[in-house]
């Protein structure tokens, strides 16, 4: 990949925060939180394809980073019901 | 360290059989120091016995000879790793020395007993301790990193991912286990160091906190751990079983896939350990069924290592004991587990001895059996010499007789009700009777630390005076045989080239011998 491109990804960075800030001054929270999420989303996953160079390592590598999403997905869901439980809501 | 952990044990185990007399070799144990001792106790053995001598120890000197690498694949992060753990080390002894002595609320360091130093009356030593275990997991993170960049960057030409020892891939699934469970322990601990210092209020009720968080990254963490510990354990007896039996390893491939379902289920098990702290009784069901069914896996490489056996030519050599002795030990400490995870049954047992029984039953036989199986295994390669075997198996039937007779009383004393971290038993009636199975478990606690005194003379006095061996004594497959006693710098002499299976033993077509090396033609 070339610098410019590297570059390119980090302007396109700037842009996205540009537009998790607009996004702040929606009406609507629960919209703004759940749009503001979605584009650091894709920010992670931008500088983990371009600059951690994960768009060009072999398959493994993402089951590996799934594996870990899916830990957390795991510790945090199986949490909540003992939230509910404690706290009642 | 190891020494250190075992005195420990001592003074707390004299304490429980002759309370408030005085320990012979310390003097009065009081209180405050008994839970000190039995804090300390567990965080040594498990954090800085187990792991360093089983994942590091071994899979350092190990992991790139068995795969044919002539090091590892980042050697300066190795040692950064090795002075980020002596670094800890003397930051986890130093708080023995600081005002209010060394960390008392238990080695899980549960809050609020931990959060707020009121309680114990611990300050520095609960700090130090935090700070300690974070240093020692980082470096157990570089040396992860490590094993696995060196598996998958640094194999021999030929050495498939399904040539490679079981030992190798034990190591490298416990190094995945232990990256993705570390981090919320490493968040929670410094979140609990938060409270301490500034009173956040993460974990403690008056300030809003809730102490079941800290449960749950503890044992998100604490659970993963007994496996990243059994694992490379399992891997050693693993590579000596076929060696003694002359047998290839029964189902090489299933022990495989079997340890990584077990790698997987160990995340939703964690639980377990909360049965009773006031969980949604709900989430205990589908917790319950996750922990009896992890049973299932390890029963499969269980069962491969008994049939891997049978019908074997077995030579009952010390190493072979060993792991002989680690496989029965470990099936009682597996079996008694699944009371604790069957929901009914750990109510009533819950913060017993049955539990320190159990788990005693489950890390001992991890922890030393199988290191000292492995010690004997490759003492001739790490330094070119047989360890002397009579003294080998002295070693083994002292430290196998003491060890049960320390820990097989404790599931009577268990049922029979007598809770963990009691100071002392003789101020409860209902535990006279039985007084004296504490007396028992420390004469044999006793006798199983004079068991390692041979070990130390025959390890020390066998570098200068044990039989001078040549590159494969044990006449074994692996590719670590190939390489000199003790291998050199870059381990072989020429780069081996991968050529068949870690365990082709008594091939039908191979007539003069029962052997042949991964390197061979």
């Amino acid at each position: 990949m070339k610098p410019r491109h590297l570059v390119g990804i980090w302007v396109l960075l700037l842009v996205l925060l540009g537009v998790s800030l607009l996004l702040a001054n929606l009406g609507n929270v629960l919209l703004a939180t759940t749009l503001i999420f979605g584009v650091a989303a894709l920010k992670a996953t931008l500088v983990a394809l371009f600059y951690m160079r994960l768009k060009w390592e072999p398959g493994y590598i993402f089951a590996i980073i799934f594996t870990g999403l899916a830990v957390v997905l795991i510790l945090f869901f199986t949490l909540v019901p003992d939230i509910i439980y404690v706290y009642g809501n | 360290m190891a020494i250190i952990g075992g005195y420990l044990a001592y003074l707390f185990r004299y304490q429980l059989a002759f309370p408030n007399e005085p320990v012979p070799g310390y003097g009065l144990v009081g209180p405050d120091q008994y839970n000190s001792f039995v804090t300390m106790h567990g965080t040594i053995m498990v954090f800085w016995v187990a792991m360093p001598i089983l994942l590091s120890g071994f899979g350092n000197f190990l992991l790139p000879l068995m795969i044919g690498a002539g090091d590892m694949a980042f050697p300066r992060l190795n040692m950064t790793s090795y002075w980020v753990f002596f670094l800890s080390t003397v930051v986890l002894l130093l708080s023995f020395f600081v005002p209010g002595g060394s960390f008392s609320g238990g080695w899980t360091i549960y809050p609020p007993l931990s959060a707020s130093p009121g309680y114990t009356g611990v300050i520095w030593g609960g700090h130090l301790w935090i700070l300690a275990v974070a240093l020692e997991f980082t470096s157990m993170l570089m040396g992860g990193i490590n094993f696995l960049t060196t598996t998958v960057a640094m194999r021999a030409k030929g050495m498939g991912l399904f040539r490679l020892p079981i030992f190798v891939w034990m190591i490298n699934i416990a190094s995945i286990l232990f990256m993705f469970s570390v981090g919320p322990l490493i968040a929670g601990a410094f979140m609990l160091l938060a409270d301490r210092l500034f009173d956040v209020g993460f974990y403690l009720p008056a300030s809003g906190g809730d102490p079941l968080l800290f449960q749950h990254l503890f044992w998100f963490f604490g659970h993963p751990e007994v496996y990243v510990l059994l694992l490379p354990a399992l891997g050693i007896i693993a590579e000596i079983f076929p060696v003694f039996s002359r047998k290839p390893l029964f189902g090489y491939r299933t022990i495989i896939y079997s340890t990584l379902v077990a790698g997987l289920l160990s995340f939703i098990v964690w639980a377990h350990h909360q049965f009773i702290s006031g969980i949604d009784p709900r989430l205990a069901a589908p917790f319950s069924v996750t922990t009896i069914l992890i049973s299932v896996p390890f029963a499969i490489t269980l069962f491969a290592f008994i049939a891997t056996l049978w019908r074997g030519s077995i030579r009952l050599t010390t190493s072979m004991l060993f792991a002989l002795g680690m496989l029965a030990e470990f099936l009682v400490g597996g079996v008694t587990g699944i009371f604790n995870g069957s929901t009914a049954a750990d109510i009533y047992i819950h913060d017993t001895l049955f539990v320190v029984a159990h788990f005693h039953y489950t890390l001992f036989p991890v922890t030393f059996i199988a290191t000292f199986a492995g010690i004997y295994y490759w003492y001739p390669k790490m330094f070119g010499r047989f360890m002397n075997e009579t003294w080998g198996k002295v070693h083994f039937w002292i430290t196998i007789i003491g060890f049960n007779a320390v820990f097989l009383p404790m599931f009577a004393f268990g049922l029979a009700g007598h809770q963990r971290r009691i100071f002392d038993p003789t101020l409860f009636d209902y535990l006279q009777p039985y007084q004296y199975l504490h007396v028992i478990a420390t004469v044999g606690l006793i006798v199983m630390l004079a068991g390692q005194i041979p070990f130390i003379i025959n390890f020390f006095a066998s570098l200068s005076r044990g039989k001078v061996v040549d590159r494969n004594p044990w006449l074994a497959n692996t590719l670590e045989w190939l390489a000199p006693s003790p291998p050199g710098h870059g381990n072989f002499d020429q780069e081996p080239v991968v050529q068949r299976g870690p365990y082709e033993y008594s091939h039908p077509l191979l007539k003069e011998r029962d052997w042949i090396s991964q390197g061979e033609l």
